[in-house]
């Protein structure tokens, strides 16, 4: 397996044009643009699925802590849930994705992407009560 | 113990406040020839801030809340699809706002009767609680 030549030339604008957008209250989209070359620039063969394995980490050196946010996915997005992942409201966390080809090539960790975790909402307020005081 | 300032009304949002109530059932209008000498009542809506976010986050309410809405209804079933009458800081001069003087909203009412009043905090961050249990306002 070859993982030097999947390094591929998509995954340096992954780490520029990885999103986090809010998908809805509680959940977020991250998106990438499709890998479709190798680092080279040669086209990346018909007949080969790209897919993408993301991965997120409070350790801006992604040295470690990785954890799997989607797996050999085809589709250049995924949408997560803070809480559900585990990860802490108001710290900063990093994505990173590979490309993984169907024949086995990978490449290297895109650059990280840096996201502050949102703070969820708000429990409502409680004890309500009216008083008439005249 | 010290008792929080009273609310200040940032926004009265009295036509939306209209709509809202004629589209439940509470009725637009409001004759002020019938309506009764509300000059001697007070009515003051009070609650207890939250102390923290859905995913269990600590939350300081002077620091980590821009404002509550209030909402009124002829019924306590709140909704989404339901507009703010007033919204409140959640802090004055670093300390806590929670509670709301209803008489600023009698001219939305018909002087009679029940209504239900909510609550939803809205964080800095724009987030917005879900609505508290309704209180219910007799007049």
């Amino acid at each position: 397996m070859t993982s030097v030549r999947c390094a591929l030339s998509g995954v340096v604008l992954l780490s520029a044009l990885l999103l986090a957008s809010v998908a809805s209250a509680e959940t977020y989209q991250l998106s990438w643009d499709p890998v479709t070359q190798y680092t080279d620039g040669s086209a990346i063969e018909d007949g080969k699925t790209v897919m993408y394995t993301v991965y997120w980490t409070t350790d801006s050196t992604l040295a470690s802590g990785l954890k799997t946010l989607a797996s050999s996915i085809t589709t250049s997005s995924t949408t997560f849930d803070p809480a559900v992942e585990g990860m802490t409201s108001g710290t900063v966390v990093y994505f990173t994705a590979k490309t993984v080809l169907s024949t086995g090539e990978e490449s290297v960790l895109s650059d990280p992407y840096p996201w502050t975790v949102s703070k969820t909402k708000p429990n409502p307020p409680g004890k309500m009560r009216i008083k008439k005081i005249k | 113990m010290k008792k929080p300032r009273n609310a200040t009304i940032l926004t009265a949002l009295l036509a939306a406040a209209s709509l809202a109530l004629s589209g439940c059932g509470g009725g637009g209008s409001v004759d002020f020839a019938s309506s009764p000498d509300w000059s001697e009542a007070v009515y003051n809506l009070s609650w207890d801030p939250p102390d923290s976010f859905v995913d269990g986050t600590p939350l300081i309410p002077t620091s980590d809340l821009d404002h509550y809405e209030i909402y009124l209804r002829k019924d306590p079933n709140f909704s989404d699809e339901d507009v703010e009458v007033a919204q409140v800081a959640a802090a004055a001069q670093k300390l806590s706002v929670q509670d709301f003087a209803l008489d600023n909203l009698l001219h939305l009412t018909n002087g009679t009767g029940s209504y239900y009043v909510a609550v939803r905090a809205v964080g800095v961050n724009g987030m917005k609680s879900e609505f508290s249990d309704p209180a219910e306002w007799s007049l």
